[in-house]
């Protein structure tokens, strides 16, 4: 015999049952700790069924019926939770009455005894401690709590629907120095809260009648439950307490207050007495017994049951025939619908069980999350089939307890007193597993996380991706890479918002940008933003920036698609500036049309006092870095750059500062957003050992490569690494830094191509702030490697418009002419310390440094472009 | 009645049990939903708690500072990084992939996760500078989840692991002086430093106990704020990969996968000098020449040659047992000599201090057991050949890291003569008799046979006296996250973090979760209410 150590039957498991993916669902077994195991099946031991007999003596068990056929007849008590759906409003009405006072109306439709906690504040900008309204504010009634509210019951008006409806109205004066009114409603008789998200309503009155500051009082509505806390808490018996959930979430205010009036959906749940019955009775024609299910409870009802032999306690399942609408649940239950009864008071159902079956277990399933089970002992109902045998085992347990000496009675109380805790521990049990489960998501999430990063490509693999798996014609939709042939231009510098019109002055470059072959622009981030440069954005739906108003920002995308050029616009997704402070005054509460709280805000940078989770990348310690786990915070972004795709008329996204968050998510986002061409901004530093650049920068590529992979291949990134070698081979004359150990080029380029932007200067490296400016006087040399290799070659505006243009035009025209593309096959013929030369699709060769090189074999090479340390042969025609 | 015995046997465990269960209270209580002020989201609680603390089985909580054998206390699970965690010496390598590891090991219920650190890796160009920032990003992961660390200290690396074996000034050194390394019978080199010259300043002027003391003490100066309070355990590498052996295997291999029987690694000429004054010492001065001649190769059978037959066999022979004994007592000193330094170090750290000897479960049923003596593990007589070394582990202060408690028989060739329960028992026997606490790793990743995984989990609860006092699972990288492994990993850490119920009762198992389930239903009944 094996040891049961619970006589507790199956309940299925309102845990997803097919989680699927990387959890299986025995994963989600909770094993209880050895000292539980220990106890529980000690009280196995002791007689299986000492406990439940004790529960079921105090009331009637068997026999207690009339029908002396009946085996075993019962009414279990059943408490079941009932909601009723309503809606609660807010309403204030600026206009003065006759005696000069506007008025607060709070009211809902929802049965109950309502009452309204609410006090004022004076404190227009902290608002978090509450003070008792004045005297003359409070209606008839109002009951003060404490020196900081005051209770209001809502008085009761039937309205013509016939439905009651409940409102309390608060007057006060237009002139009042009264800066907000905070409350929650309050049900008397559960005892429920309905807050506002979790949170105090708030209305704020002062200063919201000069309009101004309206945006402003609206977030002050995500303000802390403040001293209305503890209450909550001092309520024992959490589980039996009903709460009122808010689903929705309308932002109370950013009205004018003059119009002010808010609904919200409201859910009132309340307990509701039911019985079922249970009758066992003897077959007479079939020694069978007759089980007969009776319940008052209305709607679908389903017994979750499984039946014992000989008091064996091990649960199984009867034989086929099963009584009608059964299911077999995990072979180990069973789950039979009810039938309803004909007079519509509930259901009911009988069937046949064999002769064999000693006791009988079930639940109640009223749907996938609503079990109820014996309000006696918070377990299974248990139904003894045989009411001779079950007599005659409790006889010989009860002796045998007897025998056991005067320790019998401390015994049978300590099992009385286990039953206790296990109970109150299943309660706990119950709370640990609903955690358990947002934890194992997370786990889950992790590991996938850690997977996708672990399993991406090492060096040999991603060779292998960059040459075979990726042609160019089986390309798939959300590449982000283009068409390839792209070369791309950097459509502004650090100084370019000085003008205010930069989005007209751009457009005037537009047909000699296209002319010179390029065909995209990335120009300058377009939102609001706390520094003229933009990359410290506030409110993302405020287009109107230091580069112009919105209106010539779309007129700017139209001249260049006109021009046969897409425009990339710079998300700025990793951090973003508040508009307000919290009450401890930190800034991060955002507002305008993403008024995100600070459950936005990554957690792991003290600065901001993010409630978000911990950052899932680098920090940007200037400003409040999103956290993009939050699913509000994805979905917003995501309907952002939507919103940029159609309203503004990008094709693609410039993603700057992508260290900060994890690449899955910008995955999220270029999949929702479906960006033609999208590259981004992994920028850290290469390895160096004593102040030298090191030659190998593998671990550096790598980290760029991860990223990519982390978003699936759907965006590019900036060629940091192509840039650092190049610095340092033109530099130093280390023109060997230039081909890998393998002999491929040494940056993203070499790895994954078709995934690497190659630059030499941006706004940040070169222009005004020249943080890590190309080595002067070189840039062509530069400009001749990356518009001859593969990928996709990025120019800075300085540069397009300087002295170095023709010879650019020439490098792009050549690239053009040979149909040189991002996935071009790259030969490096020579890599030496004072020249480098490499042939490409085998229909251009260029070298870059001062020693002498003359491209050889069949081909007719015939010079394309030349100058100080570089030269480029094309095969003519 | 059955269940008589039952009952005794949870009355012999009942005195741990009960003190987890006031664990398991305190830390059920430490779960409440927390006030409205928290938002109501799980996910504050997430980030407060993990499984294991929910079960009372808190990660640090159990770190037993004090050295003797304390059984009850239950094993400290770790989780083991990868191996290339950091490999430059200043960047950690898939940086976000380890810390989302680090934090599911934490949400899982682990107490800590090991790191191991290479030589080659924090002094990889000249012996006068250490570059720690890499190794410290990862111990800052580590505290920012606040897990304990437990960090594996190698002189040496394996071949293979992307990890350089060596510093590459120290292979310089080799380049003019090759006989520093261990070198087999036909002249092949290894990557790893003789033991014969531990005491020779051969090495830039420097002897190689003296630079792995730098290696120490520079460890243990750039981590002096994580020590008691995220680096519980500090595992000292006493030899090639981090274990105290002889590199037996082919050089060039990786010796974790070499299953063979090897060979004698003392042709090296300060070995060889060793030999022979140790020969003439015991009077037998051509005993001293050179190695066995009659030792079998690489992958041959013990039985090929003469030395390792299994009757008659050279190694039974007063030769055999002069050249084994010489053999084996010169890698205890060696251990005995890094040990000495290393608890030296770290004395007056609050860690722990182990070191890992090698599991070499292959050709334990032969009477010569030629794999061990071959790796140095040798008692004449037939007596228990890791007593030596369990002795000067005890000298110490140390604990034994077995790394096969995931070895199961049936996974093994029997041609190989594989008997890993008998090996495990002579180790912990060898143990018990000096009060040396063991520890466990598993061998490999458990991707095929998931009985390993029982048998892990039988190992780390057992209630005997030998019970690990900590478990690492090695180790993270893809395949432990993959959709393949990680599923059972979890469930098996679970299983172990949250206590096990009897093996008889595993068949419940879904009994059991739909028991549970339905509590969590009545939560939520209460929770949507």
């Amino acid at each position: 015999m094996s040891v049961r150590s619970w006589c507790i039957p199956a309940i299925p498991g309102a845990a997803p049952p097919a989680r699927g993916g990387l959890l299986g669902g025995a994963f989600l077994v909770a094993r209880p700790r050895p000292g539980r195991c220990r106890a529980t099946s000690g009280r196995h031991r002791l007689g299986g069924r000492v406990v439940a007999r004790a529960g079921a003596a105090e009331t009637p068990v068997a026999g207690t019926d009339e029908d002396a056929a009946a085996v075993f007849s019962q009414k279990f008590p059943l408490r079941r939770c009932h909601t009723v759906e309503g809606k609660a409003w807010v309403r204030l009405d600026a206009e003065p009455d006759g005696d000069g006072n506007c008025k607060i109306v709070v009211g809902c439709d929802v049965e109950g005894k309502w009452v309204l906690h609410w006090g004022i504040s004076y404190d227009g900008e902290q608002g978090r401690e509450w003070d008792q309204p004045p005297s003359e504010m409070r209606p008839s009634g109002s009951v003060p709590i404490k020196d900081y509210a005051v209770e209001t019951p809502l008085e009761i008006l039937p309205n013509s629907e016939g439905r009651m409806l409940y409102e309390v109205k608060i007057k006060f004066a237009k002139d009042t120095p009264i800066a907000a009114v905070n409350f929650v409603l309050k049900e008397e008789e559960t005892g429920a809260w309905f807050q506002h998200k979790g949170r105090d309503f708030r209305i704020p009155l002062n200063g919201s009648f000069d309009g101004g500051v309206s945006s402003e009082a609206k977030h002050d509505i995500g303000i802390w439950p403040g001293n209305l806390g503890h209450v909550l808490t001092e309520n024992e018996g959490a589980n039996a307490q009903p709460q009122k959930n808010v689903p929705g979430d309308t932002g109370l205010g950013g009205k004018p207050i003059s119009a002010f009036c808010e609904e919200y959906p409201i859910v009132k749940s309340e307990y509701v007495q039911n019985f079922v019955t249970v009758t066992v009775r003897k077959d007479n024609g079939t020694h069978k017994k007759l089980v007969e299910f009776d319940t008052d409870i209305p709607g679908e009802v389903i017994i979750h049951w499984g039946v014992c032999k000989d008091n064996t306690m091990t649960w199984e399942i009867p034989p086929e025939p099963h009584p009608p609408t059964t299911k077999i649940f995990r072979q180990k239950a069973l789950q039979t619908l009810l039938q309803k009864k004909a007079d519509g008071t509930g259901n009911s159902i009988s069937f046949l069980l064999g002769a064999e079956y000693s006791d009988l277990f079930f639940v109640l399933k009223l749907d996938e999350y609503t079990w109820l089970r014996n309000l006696e002992n918070g377990s299974d109902f248990y139904i003894p089939l045989t009411r001779v045998e079950q007599r005659g085992s409790t006889q010989a347990e009860a002796q045998k307890v007897d025998d056991k000496s005067s320790q019998a009675d401390g015994l049978i109380s300590d099992i009385r007193n286990l039953v206790v805790s296990l109970s109150t521990r299943r309660g706990q049990r119950a709370k640990n597993k609903v955690l358990q489960e947002d934890i194992l998501q997370e786990i889950e999430r992790l590991a996938a996380e850690a997977y996708s990063i672990f399993r991406s490509p090492t060096i040999d693999t991603v060779e292998e991706s960059v040459y075979h798996d990726d042609p160019p014609s089986a390309k798939p939709a959300c590449s982000g890479t283009g068409s390839g042939f792209e070369i791309l231009c950097q459509g502004f510098n650090w100084e370019s918002h000085k003008s205010g019109k930069w989005y007209v002055e751009l457009g005037t470059k537009a047909m000699e940008l296209a002319s010179l072959g390029f065909t995209i622009i990335w120009s300058p981030p377009p939102t609001d933003s706390v520094s003229p440069e933009g990359y410290m954005p506030r409110d993302l739906y405020n287009l109107n920036s230091r580069y112009g108003t919105m209106e010539e920002l779309k007129e700017l995308v139209k001249i260049y698609h006109e021009a046969g050029i897409k425009v990339l616009g710079d998300a700025v997704l990793n951090h973003r500036c508040a508009q307000h402070q919290n009450s401890n005054g930190v800034w991060n509460i955002f507002g305008g049309r993403l008024n995100w709280d600070d459950r936005a805000v990554v957690a792991d940078d003290p600065h901001f006092q993010g409630r978000g989770n911990k950052s899932s990348g680098d920090n940007f310690h200037a400003a409040p870095n999103i956290d993009h786990s939050q699913d509000f915070v994805r979905n917003d972004v995501k309907e952002w750059l939507c919103w940029m795709r159609k309203e503004v008329g990008y094709d693609g996204w410039r993603l700057d500062f992508v260290r900060g968050f994890w690449g899955g998510y910008v995955k999220d986002y270029l999949e929702a957003s479906e960006p033609y061409f999208a590259v981004g901004e992994y920028w850290d530093s290469l390895s160096y050992t004593y102040g030298e650049m090191d030659y190998n920068q593998d671990a550096h590529r790598q980290r760029i490569v991860d990223w990519i992979n982390a978003t699936n291949g759907t965006a590019g990134a900036f060629d940091v690494t192509t840039k650092g070698i190049l610095h340092a081979a033109l530099e130093r004359s280390e023109y060997w830094r230039l081909s890998d150990e393998k002999g491929k080029p040494p940056g993203v380029l070499g790895w994954w191509p078709s995934r690497a932007v190659t630059f030499i200067e941006n706004h940040d490296t070169g222009s005004t702030q020249g943080h890590w400016r190309f080595p002067y006087g070189m840039e062509l040399q530069g400009y001749a490697y990356i518009l001859t290799h593969p990928g996709t070659p990025a120019v800075f505006y300085d540069h397009i418009f300087s002295h170095l243009q023709p010879e650019i035009a020439k490098f792009i025209s050549i690239r053009n002419r040979q149909k040189i593309q991002c996935r071009s096959k790259i030969k490096i013929l020579k890599a030496e310390s004072r020249i480098y030369a490499a042939e490409i699709d085998e229909k251009l060769t260029m070298k870059l440094g001062p020693d002498h090189f003359e491209p050889s074999g069949p081909l007719n090479w015939i010079v394309a472009a030349e100058g100080q340390d570089y030269k480029i042969w094309e095969v003519s025609p | 009645m059955e269940t008589v015995p039952m009952m005794m046997q949870h009355a012999a465990a009942a005195s741990v049990r009960r003190r987890q269960g006031l664990e398991y209270g305190r830390g059920a209580n430490s779960v409440t939903f927390g006030p409205m002020r928290q938002g109501g989201s799980g996910r504050n609680l997430i980030r407060a708690t993990g499984i294991g603390r929910f079960f009372g089985h808190g990660s640090g909580e159990h770190s037993n500072k004090n050295h003797d054998v304390d059984d009850m206390a239950p094993a400290r699970l770790f989780v083991g990084l990868p191996i290339d965690s950091v490999t430059d010496g200043a960047t950690v390598n898939s940086a976000a992939a380890v810390a989302a590891g680090i934090r599911a090991v934490r949400l899982l219920g682990a107490d800590g996760v090991e790191l191991p650190v290479f030589w080659s890796v924090v002094q990889p160009l000249s012996p006068d500078r250490f570059s720690w920032a890499g190794y410290q990003a990862v111990a800052e992961m580590v505290r920012a989840e606040g897990l304990s660390l437990r960090v594996s200290l190698r002189c040496h690396g394996s071949p293979g692991a992307g990890v350089p074996t060596i510093p590459s000034w120290v292979k310089g050194a080799g380049a003019d002086d090759p006989d520093i390394f261990f070198t087999d019978r036909s002249g092949a080199r290894h990557d790893c430093l003789s033991f014969a010259i531990d005491d020779l300043p051969v090495i830039h002027g420097k002897s190689p106990l003296e630079l792995y003391e730098g290696f120490f003490r520079s460890f243990a100066a750039a981590f002096d704020d994580f020590f008691g309070s995220t680096i519980t355990d500090v595992t000292i590498g006493l030899g090639a990969n981090g274990v105290l052996r002889y590199p037996s295997y082919p050089p060039g291999s990786d010796g974790a996968r070499f299953t063979g029987v090897g060979e004698f690694q003392c042709y090296d000429k300060y070995m060889l000098a060793r030999l022979r004054h140790h020969a003439a010492e015991s009077g037998n001065a051509m005993w001293g020449n050179s190695g066995p001649h009659d030792a079998p190769r690489y992958h041959e059978s013990p039985d090929a040659c003469g030395f390792f037959r299994e009757q008659g066999g050279s190694w039974e022979t007063p030769y055999g047992n002069f050249f084994l004994s010489w053999y084996t007592s010169h890698l205890v000193s060696h251990g005995d000599r890094v040990l000495g330094t290393a608890s030296a170090v770290f004395r007056d750290k609050p860690v722990e201090l182990s070191a890992k000897i090698p599991f070499m479960h292959w050709w334990h049923g032969a009477r010569s057991r030629p794999a061990e003596a071959a790796a140095g593990f040798y008692k004449p007589n037939k007596k228990n050949g890791y007593s030596p070394v369990a002795k000067m582990f005890a000298r110490h202060g140390c604990a034994m890291v077995v790394p096969g408690m995931d070895v199961c028989m049936n996974k093994q060739h029997h041609s190989t003569g594989s008997s890993p329960d008998k090996l495990l028992v002579q180790i912990k026997n060898a143990c018990r008799r000096y009060c040396v606490r063991i520890a466990g790793e598993n061998a490999s990743l458990v991707m095929t046979h998931t009985s390993s995984f029982s048998r892990m989990r039988s190992n780390i609860l057992t209630t005997e006296r030998m019970r690990p006092c900590h478990f690492t699972y090695q180790r993270m990288g893809a395949e432990f996250f993959s959709p393949e492994h990680f599923p059972q990993f979890m469930e098996f850490l679970r299983s172990v973090v949250c206590g096990e119920w009897d093996e008889d009762d595993a068949a419940g198992d879904d009994e059991r979760e739909m028991a549970l389930s339905g509590g969590a239903n009545d939560a939520r009944e209460a929770r949507t209410a």
